[in-house]
């Protein structure tokens, strides 16, 4: 009896200790093997670092050829100092991996679709779509290109080394929090999964169009009513590049087929990036600044995420010394400068991604109708380890133009004739190389040629250097279309219909010194109409570019901090415009006392979109229920057309031959619908009280794997998707930047969050209440590991 | 006296072990002290629970102290608690693991002799 009594005891500690040990899957979140993820000794706690703690004093780094050196300053940003590019890339892929393991694992496996191997189910839909879209495709192409450039190759290895060497030394109780939180274990690094990462950006900077609802707009409304609805150049733009001057080539431009005619009835792609990311950029020559050096100032709006997307950091050899804003898996930086020169970028938004009807020769879909012959696909299959479920199957179509996205196994239910998609995303790109050099160049000529490796994804580069000079150019790999081209679904059987060839980099649009003093660009039109080759983009922007033109047009003398005073205007130009449109449609003769009240407190507004005022919310709701009414009747076509642009909205409701058109095309009644939105958001003011523009907006930066508690919500930040300031919900300015190109230069830094992806770090979001405000941190670039040392910074030292 | 040497014991033998080892090393140090230490079975079990309450809520404690609350908060906010609810439920933890630890040791102990 005391013997079964004390084996049963046995088994319950037994099993107690087991089920401690393991992740349950109960209800929608799984809870973690809580013995170990409370273990003081082994679990979370192990991630709550002491917050005057150093960093460590030596890193064991093998295979350097000489002493590596870190220095950590008050931001717990590291500054390496290596004696060569290899050393230094290893170092920087250790020393990333040791501040954000978890991001760069996840947002690999992201690019990849791979998250449902760590989610479950719930991720598999988004994972289907990444490899169905292609990204695969463009990852295996670019990693083949990189490992076959004899200058990249090596890099890449010593970085991915750098990463594996650091995974090397974690045992569960050193993993970054995510994977205990989550019970799974960091995956070894590879060149591919640093280049998924660049995948993963280029799909989320170039991964939208509006193909398919442009041809049904087309088909639906006529060519002159669908130009007028959604037209390809409105009046009024001011592109990136002007054109100063005769442009200085001879264009090779391509003509038309004659017999091209849009195609419609088409599913409407699902799976498309946020088409709003995008930046402001811009440089001041030195002859409109107060010191007479240039000024260089970039922000670059995406989804505001926990770990930050940007990584802030040092790299110096003695050959070169960069500071500035890397991406995860990538060596050098992105965003920043060195001793000579500062650049940055915006996207360059350009219709880079086209949709192909593909004929059928039968049922089966295994051949198809090309330059009238038939013509075998090919399969990609693609497996997907589901956690916690079955392991998924998929063989994806891939016809001469690309992957068939949606088919009966996804998405297309209708049966109909397919589409191929057709990406620059799935072409090897090389700007990894082009980074490397530009974090080198020493002036105007280096930045062009190193330039000429980027590919993808297209961004206009802001450029000033020491020596004086500003530039700005749109650069990226641009297939030579001709008009049209790719505005709608193209003919897969059509050899016209394929991409031609390419813009010659000579031929790239680039602004150097112009007269007016200043470069700008924020993701407008890239170019004007004198530009030989065809441009398109079915999202633009009209707002931003212009605030920040005329802001720089109308200062005499600019400093740095006049800069980050800009980066911050909360200034709304289109609810300006939209409220100076909308206002003379009212009958305000039928108002009472509140309707007044509201009708002269946005006539009184200055524009700004300030987080504790009302008007952005007033504003928003009002030309939100003008814009829903009135392309209503667009909404009731079986073939969906996409919401036309509220620029080109407040275009047609200024103007009243315009208003005219449209009240007879689509039988609507402009000024009822204008003064039913007014009433319709004046009741909603008067039932839910004060509509504080900070609660509607509610900036966020989620952690991301959703956990909400690792999340920063309702945040107290000024502006709107169209201010400067583009804050709107979880995304805006995820880095702020300002360098003026004194000898050397000095910069001031911003970023919602911090340096470390730990969230037991004081450095997790130590930034973030600094980036809501227009204070600014200066860099510390520093000469030598001396200096840093002097400024009472710990430094980390390897000897070899 | 078997009660604090018990108690003594099992608190450095399962910080030692849980050096290296994972959690479930809590659950044998404290087995391993109620074998050798033997107090009686309530002595075992109080020993135990005392040890390792005391063992991981302090562990969790100081740790949760130099990093002035930062983490303990957010992953607090996960189970729907606070910074000192986490160290609580670590301590409880600790608690659940060493008692049944060290009584299990006693009883074993009993067993065989």
């Amino acid at each position: 009896m005391r013997s079964l009594g004390t084996a049963f005891l046995l088994l319950i500690l037994v099993s107690l200790n087991a089920v401690l040990g393991t992740r349950l899957e109960l209800g929608e979140d799984p809870i973690p093997p809580m013995g170990r993820f409370l273990s003081p000794q082994e679990g979370f706690w192990r991630n709550a670092e002491p917050g005057a703690s150093r960093p460590p004093e030596s890193l064991s780094i093998q295979g350097l050829s000489a002493p590596v050196e870190v220095v950590w300053d008050e931001s717990g940003i590291p500054h390496l100092f290596a004696q060569n590019d290899n050393d230094l890339y290893r170092a920087q892929g250790y020393i990333v991996a040791s501040l954000r393991l978890w991001q760069l694992d996840f947002i690999a496996r992201a690019g990849a679709g791979r998250i449902s191997e760590v989610i479950g189910e719930k991720g598999l839909e988004f994972d289907r779509a990444q490899r169905r879209k292609g990204m695969g495709i463009g990852a295996e192409a670019s990693t083949a290109a990189l490992l076959a450039d004899p200058l990249m190759a090596p890099l890449l290895e010593a970085y991915t080394d750098g990463v594996n060497q650091y995974i090397a030394t974690l045992g569960y109780r050193d993993l970054p929090v995510e994977y205990k939180l989550l019970s799974y274990r960091p995956e070894a690094w590879s060149p591919l999964r640093s280049v998924l990462i660049q995948q993963y950006m280029i799909e989320n900077l170039s991964g939208w169009d509006r193909d398919v609802e442009d041809s049904h707009a087309r088909a639906a409304l006529g060519p002159e009513l669908s130009e007028l609805i959604f037209p390809a150049r409105p009046p009024g733009v001011v592109p990136t590049v002007p054109t100063d001057a005769p442009w200085p080539f001879v264009p090779e431009t391509m003509a038309a087929p004659v017999n091209y005619d849009p195609l419609a009835a088409f599913p409407v792609d699902e799976h498309r990036s946020d088409p709003t990311n995008g930046s402001n950029n811009w440089a001041v020559h030195g002859s409109r600044t107060v010191n007479g050096k240039p000024l260089l100032a970039n922000d670059t709006h995406l989804s505001l995420n926990f770990p930050s997307i940007w990584i802030p950091i040092q790299l110096a050899t003695p050959e070169h010394r960069v500071f500035g804003f890397a991406l995860p898996g990538a060596c050098g930086i992105v965003i920043g400068h060195n001793d000579h020169a500062a650049w940055g970028v915006t996207n360059a938004p350009r219709d880079t991604r086209d949709w192909y009807r593909i004929t059928w020769q039968d049922e089966r879909r295994r051949a198809y109708r090309y330059n009238n012959e038939w013509l075998p696909v090919e399969y990609r299959v693609e497996n997907y380890k589901v956690r916690g479920g079955q392991m998924v199957t998929d063989s994806i179509r891939i016809t001469i133009h690309g992957p068939v996205m949606y088919d009966e196994h996804f998405g297309d239910t209708l049966p109909r004739a397919q589409l191929a998609l057709r990406w620059l995303g799935h072409d090897p790109v090389m700007t990894q190389k082009a980074l490397y050099l530009m974090n080198r160049v020493k002036g105007h000529a280096d930045y062009v040629e190193a330039l000429r490796y980027w590919d993808a994804p297209a961004q206009n580069w802001v450029f000033a250097s020491t020596s004086g000079d500003i530039a700005m150019r749109v650069q990226g790999r641009f297939p030579n279309k001709w008009r049209d081209q790719g505005r709608f679904v193209l003919d897969g059987a059509e050899p016209a219909h394929r991409w031609q060839g390419w813009i010659p980099f000579e031929h790239t649009a680039t602004q150097v010194n112009p007269g007016r003093g200043f470069v700008s660009s924020a993701n407008q039109h890239s170019v004007d109409e004198q530009y030989p080759y065809w441009f398109f983009h079915g999202h633009l922007e009209y707002y931003r570019n212009r605030s920040i033109n005329n802001t720089l047009a109308d200062m005499v003398k600019w400093s740095a901090a006049d800069m980050q005073r800009l980066q911050h205007s909360s200034y709304d130009m289109k609810a300006v415009e939209g409220i100076q449109a909308m206002m003379p449609l009212l009958d305000t003769l039928s108002f009472d006392s509140a309707a007044q009240a509201t009708y002269h407190q946005l006539l009184a507004w200055n524009g700004n979109a300030r987080h504790d005022g009302e008007e952005e919310t007033l504003f928003q709701l009002w030309f939100d229920s003008v814009r829903t009414a009135l392309w209503e009747p667009l909404d009731r076509n079986p073939l969906p057309m996409g919401d036309p642009t509220p620029y080109n909205t407040i275009r047609i409701l200024s103007d009243s031959a315009l208003r005219n058109t449209i009240e007879r095309a689509l039988d609507v009644d402009v000024r009822a619908i204008v003064q039913r939105g007014f009433i319709l958001m004046l009741e909603e003011k008067m039932t839910e009280g004060p509509m504080l523009w900070g609660n509607f907006n509610n900036a966020r930066v989620m952690h991301l794997a959703r956990i909400p508690a690792f999340s920063r919500e309702q945040l107290p930040v000024d502006g709107s998707g169209t201010a400067i300031n583009a804050q709107r919900g979880n995304h805006g300015p995820s880095q702020r930047i300002v360098v003026e190109l004194s000898t050397p230069p000095k910069a001031w830094y911003q970023m919602p969050g911090g340096s470390n992806g730990n969230p037991g770090s004081i450095h997790y979001d130590d930034l973030l209440n600094e980036w809501y405000t227009d204070t600014y941190r200066e860099v510390h670039f520093l000469n030598s590991v001396r200096e840093g040392v002097d400024l009472g910074f710990p430094k980390t030292t390897r000897a070899r | 006296m078997r009660f604090f040497l018990a108690f003594l014991l099992t608190l450095l033998l399962a910080w030692s072990l849980g050096l290296w080892l994972p959690y479930w090393s809590l659950s044998l140090a404290a087995m391993l002290i109620g074998f050798l230490v033997h107090p009686s079975a309530w002595k075992a079990l109080f020993a135990g629970l005392l040890a390792g309450a005391l063992l991981w809520g302090g562990l969790a404690y100081s740790a949760d102290a130099a990093n002035t609350h930062i983490l303990a908060t957010r992953v607090g906010a996960l189970f729907g608690t606070s910074a000192a609810g986490m160290v609580g439920i670590t301590a409880a933890f600790g608690a659940l693991l060493a008692g049944l630890g060290a009584l299990l040791g006693d009883r074993i102990r009993n067993a065989v002799s």
